[in-house]
Protein backbone atom coordinates (compact mmCIF):
# COMPACT_ATOMS: atom_id res chain seq x y z
CA UNK A 1 0.00 0.00 0.00
CA UNK A 2 2.91 2.15 0.92
CA UNK A 3 4.91 1.55 -2.25
CA UNK A 4 1.62 2.36 -4.78
CA UNK A 5 1.09 5.59 -2.74
CA UNK A 6 4.49 6.79 -2.53
CA UNK A 7 4.16 5.55 -6.53
CA UNK A 8 1.21 7.93 -6.59
CA UNK A 9 2.68 10.66 -5.28
CA UNK A 10 5.51 10.28 -7.97
CA UNK A 11 2.89 10.70 -10.24
CA UNK A 12 1.76 13.74 -8.91
CA UNK A 13 5.00 15.29 -9.05
CA UNK A 14 5.43 13.83 -12.97
CA UNK A 15 2.22 15.41 -13.56
CA UNK A 16 3.25 19.33 -12.95
CA UNK A 17 6.51 18.78 -14.67
CA UNK A 18 5.10 17.80 -17.85
CA UNK A 19 2.33 20.01 -17.64
CA UNK A 20 4.52 22.78 -17.94
CA UNK A 21 6.28 20.53 -21.15
CA UNK A 22 3.14 20.53 -22.09
CA UNK A 23 2.49 23.96 -21.89
CA UNK A 24 5.61 25.37 -23.50
CA UNK A 25 5.30 23.17 -26.50
CA UNK A 26 1.98 24.46 -26.80
CA UNK A 27 2.77 27.76 -27.20
CA UNK A 28 4.78 26.76 -30.01
CA UNK A 29 2.31 24.98 -32.14
CA UNK A 30 -0.90 24.86 -30.31
CA UNK A 31 -2.18 22.74 -27.77
CA UNK A 32 -3.67 20.31 -30.31
CA UNK A 33 -0.32 19.39 -32.40
CA UNK A 34 1.71 19.26 -28.80
CA UNK A 35 -0.82 16.44 -28.00
CA UNK A 36 -0.30 15.13 -31.15
CA UNK A 37 3.91 15.62 -31.03
CA UNK A 38 3.04 13.97 -27.33
CA UNK A 39 1.22 11.14 -28.59
CA UNK A 40 3.77 10.14 -31.42
CA UNK A 41 6.77 10.61 -29.00
CA UNK A 42 5.21 8.58 -26.43
CA UNK A 43 4.13 5.60 -28.54
CA UNK A 44 7.54 5.64 -29.81
CA UNK A 45 9.00 5.66 -26.22
CA UNK A 46 6.38 2.96 -25.56
CA UNK A 47 7.59 0.58 -28.65
CA UNK A 48 11.10 0.80 -27.70
CA UNK A 49 10.67 0.02 -24.21
CA UNK A 50 8.52 -2.81 -24.87
CA UNK A 51 11.07 -3.88 -27.27
CA UNK A 52 13.81 -3.95 -25.06
CA UNK A 53 11.66 -6.19 -22.98
CA UNK A 54 10.45 -3.69 -20.53
CA UNK A 55 7.28 -5.15 -20.46
CA UNK A 56 5.21 -8.34 -18.69
CA UNK A 57 2.31 -8.09 -20.04
CA UNK A 58 1.09 -10.10 -23.37
CA UNK A 59 -0.78 -8.31 -26.14
CA UNK A 60 -3.66 -10.49 -26.26
CA UNK A 61 -7.09 -8.95 -27.31
CA UNK A 62 -9.30 -11.77 -26.84
CA UNK A 63 -12.39 -10.79 -25.58
CA UNK A 64 -11.83 -7.43 -24.33
CA UNK A 65 -14.48 -5.17 -24.00
CA UNK A 66 -14.09 -2.61 -27.22
CA UNK A 67 -14.24 1.07 -25.06
CA UNK A 68 -11.26 -0.32 -23.08
CA UNK A 69 -9.14 1.24 -26.43
CA UNK A 70 -10.57 4.18 -26.36
CA UNK A 71 -8.21 5.90 -23.45
CA UNK A 72 -6.32 7.50 -26.26
CA UNK A 73 -8.88 9.02 -27.75
CA UNK A 74 -10.53 10.48 -24.80
CA UNK A 75 -7.34 12.09 -23.50
CA UNK A 76 -7.22 13.69 -27.34
CA UNK A 77 -10.61 14.73 -26.47
CA UNK A 78 -9.79 16.45 -23.17
CA UNK A 79 -7.47 18.80 -24.91
CA UNK A 80 -9.88 20.08 -27.06
CA UNK A 81 -12.15 20.94 -24.79
CA UNK A 82 -9.62 22.75 -22.60
CA UNK A 83 -8.78 24.50 -25.34
CA UNK A 84 -12.17 25.49 -26.03
CA UNK A 85 -12.88 26.65 -22.70
CA UNK A 86 -10.00 28.34 -21.29
CA UNK A 87 -9.96 31.76 -23.96
CA UNK A 88 -13.49 32.36 -22.43
CA UNK A 89 -13.05 31.28 -18.42
CA UNK A 90 -9.49 31.46 -17.96
CA UNK A 91 -7.13 28.71 -17.18
CA UNK A 92 -7.97 29.11 -13.16
CA UNK A 93 -11.80 28.09 -13.56
CA UNK A 94 -11.51 25.44 -16.14
CA UNK A 95 -8.44 23.67 -13.77
CA UNK A 96 -11.17 24.38 -10.84
CA UNK A 97 -14.39 22.92 -12.76
CA UNK A 98 -12.23 19.93 -14.33
CA UNK A 99 -11.04 18.89 -10.87
CA UNK A 100 -14.26 19.00 -9.68
CA UNK A 101 -15.60 16.87 -12.24
CA UNK A 102 -12.61 14.51 -11.81
CA UNK A 103 -13.19 13.90 -8.11
CA UNK A 104 -16.61 13.67 -8.69
CA UNK A 105 -16.37 10.93 -11.51
CA UNK A 106 -13.61 8.90 -9.75
CA UNK A 107 -16.11 8.58 -6.83
CA UNK A 108 -18.99 7.59 -9.12
CA UNK A 109 -16.57 4.95 -10.99
CA UNK A 110 -15.40 3.52 -6.93
CA UNK A 111 -18.91 3.67 -5.28
CA UNK A 112 -19.88 1.62 -8.22
CA UNK A 113 -17.17 -0.71 -9.36
CA UNK A 114 -17.70 1.02 -13.22
CA UNK A 115 -15.26 -0.21 -15.97
CA UNK A 116 -13.35 -3.18 -14.24
CA UNK A 117 -12.83 -0.78 -11.01
CA UNK A 118 -13.26 -3.21 -7.97
CA UNK A 119 -16.19 -1.45 -5.93
CA UNK A 120 -14.87 0.97 -3.16
CA UNK A 121 -17.54 2.43 -1.26
CA UNK A 122 -17.43 6.22 -0.52
CA UNK A 123 -17.58 6.80 3.08
CA UNK A 124 -18.52 9.88 4.90
CA UNK A 125 -14.41 10.08 5.61
CA UNK A 126 -13.76 9.85 1.92
CA UNK A 127 -16.39 12.75 1.42
CA UNK A 128 -14.81 15.06 3.76
CA UNK A 129 -11.58 14.50 2.37
CA UNK A 130 -12.47 15.41 -0.85
CA UNK A 131 -14.43 17.95 0.28
CA UNK A 132 -11.38 19.83 2.10
CA UNK A 133 -8.97 18.97 -1.07
CA UNK A 134 -11.50 20.44 -3.09
CA UNK A 135 -11.48 23.49 -1.23
CA UNK A 136 -7.41 23.45 -0.99
CA UNK A 137 -7.21 23.01 -4.71
CA UNK A 138 -9.03 26.34 -5.08
CA UNK A 139 -7.02 28.51 -2.73
CA UNK A 140 -4.52 26.67 -4.48
CA UNK A 141 -5.29 27.61 -7.87
CA UNK A 142 -6.78 30.72 -6.62
CA UNK A 143 -4.04 31.90 -5.05
CA UNK A 144 -1.51 31.87 -7.64
CA UNK A 145 0.45 35.34 -8.08
CA UNK A 146 3.02 36.72 -10.45
CA UNK A 147 6.24 37.77 -9.13
CA UNK A 148 7.04 41.82 -10.09
CA UNK A 149 10.41 41.20 -10.40
CA UNK A 150 12.51 38.20 -12.09
CA UNK A 151 15.84 37.00 -11.84
CA UNK A 152 15.23 34.83 -15.29
CA UNK B 1 -26.22 37.02 -24.18
CA UNK B 2 -23.57 35.60 -26.88
CA UNK B 3 -20.72 35.94 -24.35
CA UNK B 4 -22.54 33.97 -21.81
CA UNK B 5 -23.88 31.28 -24.32
CA UNK B 6 -20.37 30.41 -24.57
CA UNK B 7 -19.50 30.67 -20.95
CA UNK B 8 -22.04 28.21 -19.98
CA UNK B 9 -20.86 25.60 -22.90
CA UNK B 10 -17.33 26.24 -21.75
CA UNK B 11 -18.05 25.28 -18.07
CA UNK B 12 -19.94 22.46 -19.33
CA UNK B 13 -16.88 21.59 -21.70
CA UNK B 14 -14.45 21.82 -18.43
CA UNK B 15 -16.74 19.57 -16.40
CA UNK B 16 -17.28 17.10 -19.20
CA UNK B 17 -13.00 17.11 -19.73
CA UNK B 18 -12.61 16.41 -15.65
CA UNK B 19 -15.31 13.38 -16.31
CA UNK B 20 -13.39 12.34 -18.91
CA UNK B 21 -10.08 11.99 -17.38
CA UNK B 22 -11.23 9.98 -14.87
CA UNK B 23 -13.05 7.70 -17.52
CA UNK B 24 -9.66 7.48 -19.02
CA UNK B 25 -7.69 6.51 -16.34
CA UNK B 26 -9.84 3.78 -14.79
CA UNK B 27 -10.31 2.60 -18.62
CA UNK B 28 -6.35 2.76 -18.91
CA UNK B 29 -5.59 0.96 -15.86
CA UNK B 30 -8.54 -1.57 -16.41
CA UNK B 31 -6.42 -2.60 -20.02
CA UNK B 32 -3.67 -2.77 -18.08
CA UNK B 33 -4.94 -5.31 -15.74
CA UNK B 34 -5.84 -7.23 -18.91
CA UNK B 35 -2.42 -6.71 -21.03
CA UNK B 36 0.19 -5.49 -18.80
CA UNK B 37 0.32 -1.71 -17.78
CA UNK B 38 3.29 -0.80 -19.84
CA UNK B 39 1.32 -2.45 -23.07
CA UNK B 40 -1.63 -0.45 -22.11
CA UNK B 41 0.40 2.92 -22.30
CA UNK B 42 1.93 2.40 -25.71
CA UNK B 43 -1.94 1.44 -26.64
CA UNK B 44 -3.17 4.54 -24.98
CA UNK B 45 -0.45 6.30 -26.86
CA UNK B 46 -0.89 4.74 -30.11
CA UNK B 47 -4.60 5.17 -30.61
CA UNK B 48 -4.08 9.33 -29.29
CA UNK B 49 -1.54 9.23 -31.86
CA UNK B 50 -3.85 8.17 -34.70
CA UNK B 51 -6.75 10.73 -33.15
CA UNK B 52 -5.05 13.59 -32.98
CA UNK B 53 -3.75 12.68 -36.72
CA UNK B 54 -7.06 12.83 -37.83
CA UNK B 55 -7.99 16.17 -36.04
CA UNK B 56 -5.01 17.56 -37.05
CA UNK B 57 -4.89 16.30 -40.60
CA UNK B 58 -5.58 19.64 -42.44
CA UNK B 59 -2.65 21.64 -40.71
CA UNK B 60 -0.19 19.59 -41.57
CA UNK B 61 1.33 21.88 -44.31
CA UNK B 62 4.68 24.08 -44.91
CA UNK B 63 3.56 26.47 -41.57
CA UNK B 64 3.62 23.01 -39.39
CA UNK B 65 6.96 21.73 -40.19
CA UNK B 66 8.45 25.59 -39.62
CA UNK B 67 6.94 25.76 -36.21
CA UNK B 68 8.49 22.27 -35.41
CA UNK B 69 11.83 23.09 -36.57
CA UNK B 70 11.46 26.31 -33.84
CA UNK B 71 10.60 23.97 -30.91
CA UNK B 72 13.48 23.46 -28.41
CA UNK B 73 14.84 19.22 -28.74
CA UNK B 74 13.93 19.32 -24.49
CA UNK B 75 10.43 19.74 -25.23
CA UNK B 76 9.85 16.61 -27.23
CA UNK B 77 10.55 14.59 -23.72
CA UNK B 78 6.80 15.41 -22.93
CA UNK B 79 6.16 11.92 -24.89
CA UNK B 80 8.46 9.82 -21.96
CA UNK B 81 6.64 11.72 -18.65
CA UNK B 82 3.03 10.59 -20.49
CA UNK B 83 4.17 6.83 -21.39
CA UNK B 84 6.03 7.12 -17.53
CA UNK B 85 2.61 8.90 -16.38
CA UNK B 86 -0.07 6.28 -17.81
CA UNK B 87 2.08 3.38 -16.95
CA UNK B 88 2.28 4.54 -12.99
CA UNK B 89 -1.37 5.09 -12.88
CA UNK B 90 -2.10 1.68 -14.51
CA UNK B 91 0.07 0.05 -12.17
CA UNK B 92 -1.60 2.61 -9.00
CA UNK B 93 -4.89 2.33 -9.69
CA UNK B 94 -6.29 -1.34 -9.38
CA UNK B 95 -4.50 -1.13 -5.91
CA UNK B 96 -5.71 2.09 -4.59
CA UNK B 97 -8.51 2.64 -6.43
CA UNK B 98 -9.81 5.67 -8.25
CA UNK B 99 -10.49 8.34 -5.22
CA UNK B 100 -7.16 7.57 -3.59
CA UNK B 101 -4.93 7.32 -6.61
CA UNK B 102 -6.38 10.92 -7.76
CA UNK B 103 -6.37 12.42 -4.55
CA UNK B 104 -2.46 11.52 -3.93
CA UNK B 105 -2.03 12.39 -7.14
CA UNK B 106 -3.74 15.67 -6.80
CA UNK B 107 -1.92 16.67 -3.72
CA UNK B 108 1.36 16.15 -4.99
CA UNK B 109 1.19 18.26 -7.95
CA UNK B 110 -0.76 21.22 -5.87
CA UNK B 111 2.40 20.65 -3.49
CA UNK B 112 5.28 20.39 -6.60
CA UNK B 113 3.24 23.17 -8.65
CA UNK B 114 3.59 25.69 -5.71
CA UNK B 115 7.35 24.86 -5.49
CA UNK B 116 7.96 25.21 -9.37
CA UNK B 117 5.71 28.13 -9.31
CA UNK B 118 7.95 29.23 -6.77
CA UNK B 119 10.96 29.28 -8.76
CA UNK B 120 9.67 29.86 -11.90
CA UNK B 121 11.32 26.87 -13.46
CA UNK B 122 10.03 26.02 -16.76
CA UNK B 123 7.89 29.72 -17.31
CA UNK B 124 8.56 33.29 -18.31
CA UNK B 125 7.81 34.62 -14.22
CA UNK B 126 8.15 33.64 -10.69
CA UNK B 127 4.71 32.90 -9.26
CA UNK B 128 5.93 32.87 -5.25
CA UNK B 129 4.58 30.85 -2.32
CA UNK B 130 1.60 33.34 -0.17
CA UNK B 131 -0.20 32.41 2.40
CA UNK B 132 -3.39 31.43 0.32
CA UNK B 133 -1.17 29.12 -1.48
CA UNK B 134 0.07 27.66 1.56
CA UNK B 135 -3.18 27.58 3.57
CA UNK B 136 -4.60 25.28 0.62
CA UNK B 137 -1.93 22.83 0.12
CA UNK B 138 -2.42 22.12 4.45
CA UNK B 139 -6.10 22.31 3.18
CA UNK B 140 -5.32 19.84 0.23
CA UNK B 141 -3.27 17.44 2.70
CA UNK B 142 -5.41 17.39 5.70
CA UNK B 143 -8.06 16.63 2.83
CA UNK B 144 -5.60 13.48 1.69
CA UNK B 145 -5.24 12.09 5.43
CA UNK B 146 -9.23 12.24 6.07
CA UNK B 147 -9.51 10.20 2.62
CA UNK B 148 -6.97 7.77 3.47
CA UNK B 149 -8.79 6.92 6.91
CA UNK B 150 -12.23 6.95 4.62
Amino acid sequence: MLFYSLLAALNGGIVTFSRLINSSLGSYVGSLKGSFINHVVGTLFATMLLLIGMGNGHFQFEGIPLYYFIGGMLGVFLVTFNNFAVPFIGAAAVAILMLFAQLLASSVIDHFGLLGAKVLLLSPFKLAGLGLLMLGSILVIKGKTTSKQNDG
Amino acid sequence: MFQSRDQILSLLASLAAGILLALMMQINASLGKIIGPLESSFVVHLVGTIFALLLILRHLNQDFARQIKKVPIKLYTCGFYGVVLVLIANVVVPHLGMVLSVAIVLTSSLVSSVLVDHIGLLQPQKHPMNPMRIMGLLCAIGGLILTLKG
